[in-house]
C-alpha cells in the first residue's frame, strides 16, 4: 500500500506554473529523493504534501485520507496532517532548549510528563545528543541542530518523513557522515521518507527511488542504478553527468 | 610619531565639544541643581498630595496607554505581515500615518468629536441610540489615553512588522508540522520571538506618553486633571521660583522614564535570540478567500475611525463659516483661512519663525551628526561610544526637562544667554533629534568601506578633501534622508518650544497650542491642516527620494 500518492497535482504561482500535473506514489518504509536544480518545483512539491502550501488542482493521499481533493474541496491543515518535518534552517526555536524543541509534539498532543520524557529521552539517545536536554539550540553545531531537527520531527511517529534539503547548511564533511545516519535512522525505524535535494549524490546514496524534476515536471523517475545508467533525457544526462 | 593636531581631529574633537557642551552639560547642570542643598526645599514641596497626584496620573497614562497601543498594534502588524491582503505596503503606510503627526492634533480633533456638551460624534451617537447625555468625555484621563494610544501604536506596529519581516518563517512551519494549530503556533512561537520587539516598542511608548505634554495639556488640564508634565509647565509659568520645583519634579519625570527602561530589561532578560541561520525561507502567505472582502472591509473602518475620522474633522472644521454650524457645503469657505494665513499678523511669523528654526536645526544635525557619526564608525578615538550616549541622552529625556536644562544653564549665568532668542529653540531642535542623524549616518557609513578613503588618500587627497569629496556624496541620500526626518518633528514641536519661546519667536506649535486653549479653536483647525499638508509632503518627498527606505 502506498503511503503518498499525488495525483495531477498542480501548483501556479500567480501566472507561473510551479509544479505542472504531477503523479507520485511513494510505497511503505521507501526512501524517496526530489531531485532538480533550484526552481524545478521539487520544494513546493513537498511543502504540498506537508500542507504548508495549497495546490493549486489535484488530489493528495497520506496512508487512506485524503488531505487535499481540488473537487470535493477537501483541505486538511499541516496540524492535522501527521507528519514530520526538517526545514533546510532547522527551524529550531530559540526560546526553547533541546528538551522543549523535542518535546513540542508530545505536547500538543497533551501526553503524560512520564511519556514525553520518555519518549525524549529515547528519540534524542536515537539520534546521538542524550544529556544535550538543556542546552540552548545557539548553543549547538550545525550537525547538533540538525539531529534535533530530525528527532522533534520523529518523535510522533510519523506516516511520512519530509526533509528539505537538511543537509545544505553543513560543511561537506559532516554532510558525508550525516547522510550515512540519516539513512541508518529511516531503515530502522522503516519510516517512509520524502528527501528534497538539489545535490545528486545524496540523491543517489540514499535513495530507493529518485525523482528526477525539471521545470515543474518528473524528468525521469527511477531507482539509483537506472538513473545514472540509462537516463532518458539529456537533461538528465547533464545533470546527472557533472557529479560533484 | 603620532600627530594629534591633524585638521581630523580639530574636527571631530570641535564637534564632540560643541555636541557635549549644548547636549549634555545642561542634563548634568540640571541634575547636580536639583540636588544642591538650597534646592532641598523644593523637594519637600514635591510631598504635597498634588504632586502625587500627578505622579500617579503619569503611571496610570502610561499603563493604560501602553496596553492599548498592544492591542491596536500586534494584530494589525500579524494581519499585513501574514495574509495575502491586496496592497499590503499601502495598508502599512496608511497605519503608520500616525507615526508622523504630532498627537496634539489628534487631540483637536477628538476635543471637537468627544466634547461632552457639543462633540459631533457625541451627539450623533445621543440621536442614533436616545441617549440623553453624552456617553464619551475626551476631557479625562482615560480620553488624554485614547488619543495617545491612537498615536502610539504606530510605535508598536512598525516595530512588530519589522521584527516579523525579519523571522524565520520556516520557525512558525515547523511548530503547524508539529501539530500545532494558527493560534496555538501564534502563541507558543510567534509571540515569544516577538516579545523583543514588542518589549521595545511598549518601552518607547511608555516613554512617550510619560514626556507627552500637548494632548493632557489640551485634554486634561482643563478639568484641572494634571500629570508630571503639565505640573511641570504650571510651575515655570506660576512666579518667580517655580523653575526649581519644576527642575525637582523634573527629576521624577526622567525617573519614570529609567522605570520604563528597567521594566523593559527586566522583560527581555535572556530573550535575546541569536539567529540561527542566515538562510531563511519566505513562507505561504495566509489566504483570506472568502474572509479577503470582509478584512477588507474591517480594516477600511478601523483605518478610517482611528486616522481618517480625526484628520478629517480638523480639515472640515477650518473650512466652516460658522464655527460648530451644520456640515453643509454652503456653511464652507475659505475666509477662516484668508484671515489666519493673512489676516492674523501672528500666523505669518509663527509659520516663518518653525520654518527657519527647523531648517537650522536639521542642517545642523546633519552636519554635526555626520562627524559624529564619523567619529563613531570610522575611529578608534577614546570615548567615542561615550560621545554618542551623550547624544542619545536629550533623545531619550522627556522634552520638558530637556526644555528646562536648556533654561538653566543657558540664562546668562554661565556665561551664555540664550533665553528669549531664537537659538534657545534652535539649540533645543538640535540637541533633541540629531541622534536621528547620528544613527542613520553610522549605519550609511559601516556599509562604506574604509578602502574608498584609502583610495582618496593615495590619490594625494586631504582628510578634510576625502570627507566632502568622497564620503559626503556616498552619504547623500542618507543625510537628505536625516534632514527630512528632523525638520518633521521639529516643525510642529510643541512640549520644548512651549517653556522656550519668546515674544518675538513664537512658533506654530505654541501659537496653535494658544488659540486652542484659549480664543479660537477654528484657527487652530486651520493651522493644524497647515501643518499636517506640510509633514505629509515631507514625508512623501523622503519617501520618493530614499525610494521608501525611510519615510512612512
Amino acid at each position: 500500500m502506498s503511503k503518498v500518492a499525488l495525483k495531477n497535482i498542480v501548483k501556479k504561482f500567480g501566472a507561473t506554473t510551479a509544479v505542472q500535473s504531477t503523479n507520485l506514489e511513494i510505497e511503505a518504509g521507501k526512501f524517496i529523493s526530489l531531485l532538480g536544480p533550484s526552481g524545478c518545483g521539487k520544494t513546493t512539491t513537498l511543502r504540498m504534501v506537508a500542507g504548508l502550501t495549497e495546490p493549486t488542482e489535484g488530489e493528495i493521499y497520506l496512508g487512506s485520507q485524503c488531505v487535499y481533493h481540488d473537487k470535493q474541496r477537501i483541505l486538511i491543515p499541516a496540524e492535522k496532517r501527521n507528519i514530520g518535518m526538517v526545514f533546510q534552517s532547522y527551524a529550531l526555536w530559540p526560546h526553547m532548549n533541546v528538551f522543549s524543541n523535542v518535546a513540542y509534539p508530545l505536547k500538543i498532543q497533551k501526553c503524560s510528563k512520564d511519556v514525553i520524557q520518555e519518549k525524549v529521552d529515547h528519540y534524542l539517545n536515537l539520534v546521538g545528543l542524550s544529556g544535550y536536554e538543556k542546552r540552548a539550540p545557539h548553543e549547538l553545531s550545525g550537525g547538533q541542530q540538525q539531529r534535533v531537527a530530525l528527532a522533534r520531527a520523529l518523535i510522533r511517529e510519523p506516516e511520512v518523513l519530509l526533509l528539505d534539503e537538511p543537509l545544505s547548511n553543513l560543511d561537506a564533511k559532516l554532510r558525508q557522515s550525516m547522510r550515512i545516519e540519516i539513512k541508518d535512522l529511516q531503515k530502522r525505524l522503516k519510516i517512509t521518507t520524502l528527501y528534497v535535494t538539489h545535490d545528486q549524490d545524496e540523491a543517489l546514496t540514499m535513495s530507493d527511488t529518485v525523482v528526477l524534476m525539471n521545470e515543474g515536471k518528473i524528468e525521469q523517475l527511477g531507482t539509483p542504478e537506472e538513473l545514472l545508467h540509462h537516463p532518458k533525457s539529456e537533461f538528465a544526462k547533464e545533470f546527472l553527468g557533472q557529479r560533484s | 610619531m603620532k600627530r594629534f593636531c591633524t585638521p581630523q581631529h580639530l574636527i571631530l574633537l570641535s564637534a564632540s565639544f560643541v555636541l557635549l557642551y549644548f547636549a549634555a552639560l545642561p542634563l548634568f547642570l540640571l541634575i547636580l541643581k536639583s540636588l544642591s542643598p538650597e534646592n532641598i526645599e523644593s523637594y519637600q514641596e514635591l510631598l504635597k498630595q498634588s504632586n502625587w497626584i500627578a505622579l500617579l496620573n503619569t503611571l496610570k497614562l502610561c499603563l493604560i496607554t501602553t496596553s492599548m497601543t498592544v492591542v491596536i498594534g500586534v494584530p494589525l502588524a500579524w494581519l499585513l505581515h501574514k495574509t495575502d491582503l491586496p496592497k499590503k505596503s499601502l495598508w502599512k503606510s496608511l497605519f503608520a500615518i500616525p507615526y508622523i503627526i504630532p498627537p496634539y492634533i489628534g487631540a483637536i480633533a477628538w476635543i471637537k468629536l468627544l466634547n461632552p456638551n457639543s462633540g459631533n460624534l457625541n451627539l450623533l451617537l445621543m440621536q442614533v441610540f436616545g441617549l440623553e447625555k453624552a456617553p464619551f468625555n475626551i476631557y479625562s484621563l482615560l480620553g488624554t489615553s485614547f488619543i495617545l494610544g491612537l498615536f502610539f501604536y504606530s510605535f508598536i506596529f512598525l516595530s512588530c512588522i519589522n521584527a516579523l519581516e525579519k523571522m524565520d518563517d520556516a520557525l512558525e512551519e515547523a511548530a503547524r508540522t508539529c501539530g500545532a494549530s494558527r493560534l496555538k503556533t501564534f502563541k507558543d512561537i510567534t509571540l515569544p520571538l516577538l516579545t523583543p520587539a514588542l518589549a521595545s516598542g511598549m518601552i518607547l511608548v511608555f516613554m512617550a506618553t510619560a514626556a507627552s505634554f500637548g494632548v493632557p495639556a489640551l485634554v486634561a488640564m482643563p478639568e484641572r486633571i494634571f500629570v508630571l508634565t503639565t505640573k511641570i509647565y504650571t510651575h515655570v509659568l506660576s512666579y518667580s521660583g517655580g523653575i526649581s520645583k519644576a527642575s525637582a519634579l523634573a527629576m521624577v519625570l526622567m525617573a519614570v522614564g529609567f522605570l520604563g527602561l528597567w521594566l523593559s530589561t527586566l522583560l527581555l532578560r535572556n530573550k535575546r535570540y541569536t539567529t540561527l541561520t542566515g538562510k531563511f525561507g519566505k513562507g505561504d502567505l495566509i489566504h483570506l478567500k472568502k474572509m479577503k472582502w470582509p478584512t477588507v472591509f474591517g480594516l477600511s473602518t478601523v483605518w478610517f475611525c482611528l486616522v481618517a475620522l480625526p484628520l478629517l474633522t480638523i480639515v472640515i472644521s477650518s473650512f466652516l463659516k460658522v464655527y460648530g454650524g451644520e456640515l453643509t457645503l454652503s456653511n464652507m469657505s475659505l475666509a477662516k483661512y484668508k484671515y489666519v494665513l493673512f489676516g492674523f499678523s501672528q500666523t505669518g511669523k509663527a509659520f516663518k519663525n518653525s520654518l527657519i528654526f527647523a531648517v537650522i536645526a536639521s542642517t545642523l544635525s546633519v552636519f554635526i551628526g555626520a562627524f559624529v557619526a564619523y567619529l563613531k564608525a570610522k575611529t578608534q578615538m577614546k570615548g567615542r561610544n561615550l560621545i554618542d550616549f551623550f547624544a542619545t541622552l536629550p533623545y531619550v529625556t522627556p522634552g520638558i526637562v530637556v526644555a528646562i536644562a536648556l533654561i538653566l544653564t543657558f540664562s546668562g549665568n554661565l556665561g551664555l544667554n540664550l533665553y528669549n532668542t531664537l537659538w534657545i529653540l534652535i539649540v533645543a531642535y538640535t540637541v533633541k533629534y540629531i541622534s536621528f542623524a547620528i544613527r542613520n549616518t553610522v549605519a550609511a557609513l559601516e556599509q562604506v568601506d574604509t578602502s574608498l578613503e584609502e583610495a582618496g588618500k593615495t590619490c594625494g587627497a586631504g582628510w578634510l578633501k576625502v570627507f566632502f569629496t568622497i564620503l559626503i556624496p556616498i552619504l547623500k541620500p542618507t543625510l537628505i534622508a536625516s534632514w527630512f526626518l528632523i525638520f518633521m518633528p521639529t516643525f510642529s514641536e510643541l512640549t520644548m518650544s512651549i517653556l522656550l519661546v519668546g515674544p518675538e519667536t513664537e512658533t506654530i506649535g505654541t501659537l496653535l497650542f494658544n488659540l486652542q486653549n484659549y480664543d479660537d479653536p477654528q484657527s487652530a483647525c486651520v493651522l493644524a491642516t497647515v501643518i499636517v499638508c506640510v509633514i505629509l509632503t515631507a514625508n512623501f518627498t523622503v519617501k520618493k527620494l530614499t525610494q521608501g527606505k525611510y519615510g512612512v
